[in-house]
């Protein structure tokens, strides 16, 4: 039994675990790994799959709690040193909810965008981090490429 | 292969209890490990026969043969069901890829590390292992998917250890017929037109393969109780039963040491300190094989993705072992909740099988010339529960009134 404190990561960051729908479960890999990145440990190991950064393990937990009955409310909250981490990913999805294509475009750009430079290509400078991105995920746009840039750093997820 | 970390996988069974229903099923990570590493050597020889355009350069292949001959270095003894009590208590750091993964980054002084090291190939294993060497999405693909090399040597060694013959893949013509979406740019496996029947027939063998032995019923029964049993006995230190604080703080020696013959010398020498609780009674049902016996079971076959139990079913295992026991009066050292998913296959992109279909790759779930595309969401859910021969009435009389 996967542990039920994701829910409660996952509803203060405003994303419900739905599995109905592809834009569903991408979403939920992104938003988790956003949450990692940010420094909440979650313990999911993300590695590079076609939509980005992506955790078998992490589906397979979703599977399991998505039919369970769990009062989040009746959950320990976070301390006081993940709440401010939650807030910084809270506020970045936040800001490409409603953004055209959708949220899910967004969600998949900025987990990939901050994979590649973190993890990719992580001795390389901005340009050449986005020239790796273009190459391994060339279906998203160089405007929407430099936007996401900088909301990765302007929320401390990216620092170059 | 020659540290004794490494050796040691000898001497961990790869089904657990698996051999007490299936006598045959007496095989090992080691071998197991080996097999995958030859999986993954052989796919990438059809690979470069079948995609001459797809460059996977000497380094990245010692690479991804290394990372996967040692994928199953941390596994605790009796395989997944040590792990389960370490899952329970620590979460995802009780799984055995992050013991792998402790073990060759941070025991640096362990000859398996300075082996690696020595060779210039750790920093690119750990990476692998951690999903963060700087290669094509195809790696993690071959690693971790519906058609990783993991699965298709397990797939394989299971069946023919078990004698469980609806098993059986054809392992020859995937590997055979397997090419990639993108040279350039590999992101997971293709399955040749000519390869789909072998991929179809591997899909439902793996479906056969968890309802007949992964959730055997009787296995999962004596499983439950080497569990329980751990759960009960373990403690902080490294001597007996450790907890996996205790395992990490291990030596290399005391490590090596740590294996299936540990875990039952550690119970014969609980039995005779001549205590009389359900520990020892455990103990002595495991090595008289005499298994806890099923008081209730449930299971579906349904869309994975929603699912409405009965109202019981609706809490987590803990919790409804908690209820049992208040309800049923019986001590909950002797329930034993379980529950299974048994999906037929992933849904998601990163992990599905692709086949190709006019010359582009699509999920096979969503191929209308194959019959799996029908089965495409659906799997197998279901919950058991156990306790002992003589009070299976009892709780299965409250387990009625919950579930209503």
């Amino acid at each position: 039994m996967p542990s039920v404190e994701l829910l409660t990561y996952l509803e203060l960051v405003g994303q419900q675990l739905k599995l109905k729908l592809f834009e569903d479960r991408l979403a939920l890999q992104k938003v988790t790994y956003l949450l990692q990145e940010a420094g909440i440990d979650l313990g999911y190991t993300f590695t590079w799959y076609v939509r980005g950064p992506y955790s078998p393990s992490l589906t397979r937990d979703a599977y399991q709690l998505v039919n369970f009955r769990v009062d989040t409310k009746q959950l320990p909250r976070p301390e006081a040193a993940d709440a401010k981490k939650i807030q910084v990913i809270s506020q970045l999805i936040e800001s490409v909810e409603g953004k055209h294509p959708s949220r899910e475009y967004w969600l998949e750009l900025l987990g990939s965008l901050h994979f590649v430079a973190k993890y990719l290509a992580p001795g390389k400078n901005r340009k050449e981090n986005i020239a790796d991105f273009k190459q391994k995920k060339p279906g998203f746009k160089d405007a929407d490429i430099k936007e996401a840039w900088k909301l990765l750093q302007d929320h401390g997820l990216i620092r170059r | 292969m020659d540290t004794s970390v490494f050796q040691r996988l000898r001497r961990i069974s790869q089904l657990g209890l698996a051999s007490l229903v299936y006598p045959g099923a007496n095989h090992s990570r080691f071998a197991h490990s080996l097999g995958a590493m030859h999986v993954l050597a052989r796919m990438l020889d059809n690979l470069a026969i079948n995609e001459p355009r797809l460059k996977v350069s000497d380094e990245d292949r010692q690479l991804l043969r290394l990372a996967v001959l040692l994928h199953d270095l941390g596994h605790f003894p009796f395989s997944h069901v040590i792990e389960r009590v370490m899952k329970r208590r620590s979460g995802n750091a009780g799984k055995h890829e992050v013991l792998s993964r402790f073990i060759l980054e941070d025991k640096t002084d362990w000859s398996i590390s300075q082996v690696l090291h020595k060779a210039s190939t750790r920093d690119g294993v750990v990476k692998l292992l951690k999903g963060k060497y700087p290669g094509p999405a195809l790696y993690g693909y071959l690693i971790s998917s519906d058609l990783d090399v993991d699965r298709l040597d397990y797939l394989q060694r299971d069946s023919v250890h078990t004698g469980v013959a609806y098993g059986a893949i054809d392992a020859e013509r995937i590997l055979r017929t397997a090419t990639v979406d993108n040279p350039e740019n590999p992101s997971f496996l293709v399955a040749m037109s000519k390869g789909a029947y072998a991929i179809e027939n591997y899909i439902l063998a793996r479906y056969h393969m968890y309802n007949s032995v992964y959730y055997h019923k009787v296995i999962t029964a004596f499983e439950l109780m080497l569990d329980r049993l751990y759960e009960l006995l373990s403690d902080d230190h490294v001597g007996f039963l450790p907890k996996l604080e205790a395992v990490h703080r291990m030596s290399e020696e005391e490590f090596t040491a740590y294996d299936d013959g540990y875990v039952l010398s550690a119970f014969t020498r609980y039995l005779k300190e001549g205590k009389s609780d359900a520990a020892s009674e455990l103990i002595r049902m495991l090595y008289a094989r005499s298994p806890v016996k099923e008081a209730y079971r449930e299971f579906k076959v349904t869309e994975m993705k929603d699912l409405k139990f009965d109202k019981l079913r609706e809490d987590t295992t803990d919790i409804i072992r908690d209820k049992l026991a208040q309800e049923s009066e019986i001590d909950r050292d002797w329930i034993f909740v379980t529950e299974c998913q048994i999906p037929i296959m992933s849904e998601t992109d990163e992990e599905a099988i692709y086949v190709q279909s006019d010359g582009k790759p699509i999920k096979i779930a969503d191929d209308d010339r194959s019959i799996v595309s029908k089965l495409g969401g659906f799997g197998m859910r279901g919950y058991r529960i156990f306790t002992k021969a003589e009070l299976v009435e009892k709780l299965g009389s409250s387990i009625g009134t919950m579930r209503t």
